[in-house]
């Protein structure tokens, strides 16, 4: 029998919901090594019944597409752009499963618009 | 179908019975889940690969149109009228905070076109579901169950939540839309009824066409951990979780024989 839901350990529960400290100007500077990072930290601090520690194919760690949406919202709200990605438009779905994908999606979306950015 | 514990067992039943009729269709399949919870891992496990084979949503991605566990905050103590008022705050808060996350996600989750008419939560968190500053159907059905817990009622079968109403009957109503003339499509979740009997807290859920291979697995996990959710916070008992499908839908071209074979061997259930 598979475990109860109730019997899985939950993560302490959080005094304060986590707060992402990036201004829209340092997500867009960071590279995607450090925006994979970043996603990973804003995963960890913000959704706390996240269960850490798979792996996806490409060796990252595994998200689910509730998470993908999570964070990919928050940057976009972050940035000024609350539909930053838009999933319809997701051609690999895989993407949206692992970290490193995820982090790949969300920088080409930051680079569309980067050049709106630099104009203003 | 006759009551199991298990939410896998009442769907591997209901499956196997749809299955054997024509065409791999059912007129009011029920399913009956007298533990809402606990799953046969087994079960869970093939449907799970049948699902990646079939390259559709996973469980728990369906599960979590209705109830998105994840963004919970579980405080890890259930309600109760006489519990201290911080303590209280810290239970408010988990539920205020998980409708606030899920709504902050709106501008993204609609952006899939499966989502465009909303999903089951957001319908159910800021009805009609779209946008956010909705009716929270989940947050006055809360507040209803608390103040029967109050005044020590615990048998009331007035606590609906509508997801395809045209219009809501409660205070501040928003209308939708006068008449609803789809004829296929979302939502097919369309009523969720609960039911306070003896201080137990039920839940019985009509879809009007319930796809068996593809979506009705994720959804009794859905609908259990939206249970749990709601005694949590309202301090009842769990009681017991009835799906009625007025259509189920085997989907025979996803070959549901070989999977229910592959599943009962060796044997689960008694014969």
């Amino acid at each position: 029998m598979k475990s109860d839901i109730d019997s899985a350990t939950p993560p302490p529960p959080q005094s304060e919901p986590f707060a992402a400290a990036e201004t829209a100007d340092e997500i867009f500077a960071m590279d995607e090594n450090a925006l994979q990072t970043h996603l990973q930290q804003r995963l960890q601090g913000a959704i706390p019944g996240r269960h850490a520690g798979d792996r996806a194919e490409d060796g990252s760690p595994c998200v689910s597409s509730l998470e993908s949406v999570w964070v990919i919202s928050q940057i976009g709200h972050a940035v000024g752009q609350p539909k930053l990605v838009k999933l319809s438009e997701v051609g690999d779905k895989a993407e949206l499963s692992s970290l490193r994908g995820l982090s790949r999606l969300v920088a080409r979306a930051l680079d569309t618009l980067r050049p709106a950015r630099m104009a203003s | 179908m006759p009551p199991v514990a298990s939410l896998s067992e009442a769907w591997l039943l209901a499956l196997e019975s749809c299955a054997r009729s024509p065409k791999a269709r059912s007129l009011h399949l029920v399913m009956t889940v007298t533990e809402p919870g606990p799953e046969v891992e087994r079960i869970r496990s093939g449907v799970d690969a049948m699902l990646r084979s079939a390259e559709t949503s996973s469980v728990d991605t369906v599960a979590q149109t209705i109830f998105p566990w994840p963004l919970y905050d579980d405080p890890g103590i259930s309600w109760h009228p006489d519990l201290p008022e911080d303590v209280i705050e810290k239970i408010d808060n988990a539920a205020s905070n998980l409708y606030e996350r899920y709504v902050s996600m709106l501008p993204v989750l609609l952006t899939d076109p499966a989502n465009r008419r909303g999903t089951y939560f957001s319908r159910m968190i800021s009805w009609p579901g779209k946008q956010a500053d909705g009716t929270n159907q989940l947050e006055l059905r809360i507040a209803g169950l608390r103040r029967e817990r109050r005044s020590r009622r615990f048998t009331n079968n007035t606590l609906d939540i509508d997801l395809s109403a045209d219009c809501l009957d409660v205070t501040g109503t928003q209308v939708y839309a006068v008449t609803d003339k789809r004829s296929r499509g979302f939502p097919c979740l369309v009523h969720l009824s609960f039911t306070l009997f003896n201080g137990t807290l039920n839940c019985t859920a009509v879809y009007r066409h319930h796809l068996l291979m593809t979506k009705a697995y994720g959804n009794l996990v859905g609908l259990c951990h939206l249970m749990r959710f709601l005694c949590q916070q309202t301090g009842f008992n769990l009681g017991e979780l009835v799906v009625n499908a007025t259509l189920a839908d085997g989907e025979p071209s996803l070959k549901p024989k070989r999977l229910i074979a592959d599943l009962r061997e060796p044997p689960l259930l008694g014969s």
